[in-house]
């Protein structure tokens, strides 16, 4: 199979509609505090904006401008896309990337611009993603979208602020790291689940 | 059926029929999954004093253990922990948590200072069946991710709890106090191993 012809299949298996059961709103908070708590009350998500907030707030200040940019056009393209699909099997992505991102916060190599870049890419369009609020349309579905990306983005540039702003002394360093290993075991165990006798989605 | 045993029927009657709200069985969605994962380890004083020992180990043996070791434990954790949710058997692993509170005890009381490497293969050993114990619950947690972060965190919580009780070291006294300690969570774990506690 051709690279262009699986980049197809990939993709069409990707927009496949189903049912979302997840991410049940909250009554009587209106539409966009909806979307505001949202990425709060997914943990998976929560996971993924502290896990990018963590990784950003390592890097340098020339790595950070780039990647917080990046960052803030791939969930504005992320929740275009969630405005018209459903995505399926998202939540395995977005801990795959936590895990991934955990471990590199974790052993804190020295990371090249580019791929600081495609991290903060792939986080916000998995985000933004698997944000789709199917029973929702029109005004409600846009102010909720709204709120989403607006938590999104928040969330993870306070965490990079905190941390950039924590990761001066050798303690606060070592913190940093420690939740790194946090942020990449809650999301293995989790990986693993699908291959349980007992397993659940 | 005289007029006392019938009253007292009819109050038992009453007992018995008095509605109530049930209060069990509150742990559904996320709060009841992290609740359940953060209190895992937290309610098994096994888990608690092995990972208070690992944290004390770390502090004694200075930088860079301080942090190798409370970043390899969860990370390794999480193997014995996957291990757990597929179910792969490992043998004994309440004997292994236990052996981990006498050994890392004893670390910390006989004032072992191991190279790093040692150190972090002998917690990582740990670590697996530590895992293994709070895995096999996972895929019945109410939200298993949940139930992961709540558990990871509690862990990573009392490894800190040690950390900080293990700057002691920096004082003479201090240095005494945390032999101590060690050795107090060494004698827990024979106790745990022989059944005592």
């Amino acid at each position: 199979m051709s690279a262009k012809r699986f980049l197809v299949v990939c993709l069409s298996l990707w927009v496949v509609p189903e049912v979302s059961l997840a991410h049940s709103s909250i009554q009587g908070i209106g539409t966009f505090y909806n979307g505001l708590l949202h990425p709060i009350l997914v943990p998976a998500h929560l996971l993924l904006l502290v896990a990018v907030g963590l990784f950003l707030g390592q890097q340098d200040s020339k790595a950070i401008q780039p990647a917080l940019g990046v960052f803030a056009f791939a969930t504005i393209a992320g929740l275009t896309a969630a405005w018209f699909f459903t995505a399926s099997q998202t939540e395995t992505l977005i801990l795959v990337l936590s895990a991934v991102i955990g471990l590199v916060i974790a052993v804190s190599p020295k990371i090249p611009l580019l791929l600081s870049v495609v991290i903060a890419l792939l986080a916000g369009f998995l985000l933004g993603s698997d944000s789709a609020q199917e029973a929702l349309s029109d005004k409600d579905k846009f102010v909720t979208l709204f709120g989403n990306g607006v938590a999104i983005y928040f969330l993870v540039f306070y965490s990079m602020v905190l941390v950039d702003y924590l990761n001066k002394k050798a303690w606060q360093r070592i913190g940093i790291r420690i939740v790194g290993s946090w942020v990449a075991a809650s999301s293995l165990l989790v990986l693993a689940l699908p291959f349980s006798s007992q397993g659940q989605t | 059926m005289n007029a006392r045993n019938f009253s007292s029927l009819a109050i038992a009657a009453l007992f018995i029929v008095y509605a109530s709200t049930v209060s069990a069985h509150e742990g559904t969605g996320i709060t009841g999954g992290f609740i359940s994962g953060f209190l895992h380890p937290v309610l098994g004083w096994d888990h608690v004093v092995a990972m208070v020992a690992v944290g004390l180990w770390g502090a004694f043996l200075g930088n860079p253990a301080i942090w190798v070791l409370p970043v390899v434990f969860p990370l390794i954790m999480a193997f014995g922990g996957a291990l757990g949710v597929i179910g792969v058997p490992i043998p004994a692993v309440e004997t292994g948590i236990a052996a981990s509170a006498v050994v890392l005890g004893a670390m910390v009381a006989f004032t072992v200072r191991a190279p790093i490497w040692i150190a972090a293969v002998i917690v990582g050993a740990f670590a697996i069946f530590h895992g293994h114990a709070h895995g096999t619950e996972l895929p019945n947690a109410a939200n298993p991710l949940a139930y992961s972060i709540g558990f990871v965190l509690s862990t990573g919580l009392l490894h800190l709890s040690g950390v900080a009780f293990g700057l002691l070291v920096r004082w003479p006294a201090g240095k005494v106090v945390v032999q101590t300690g060690g050795g107090l969570i060494a004698l827990v774990g024979v106790g745990f191993l022989t059944g005592i506690v």
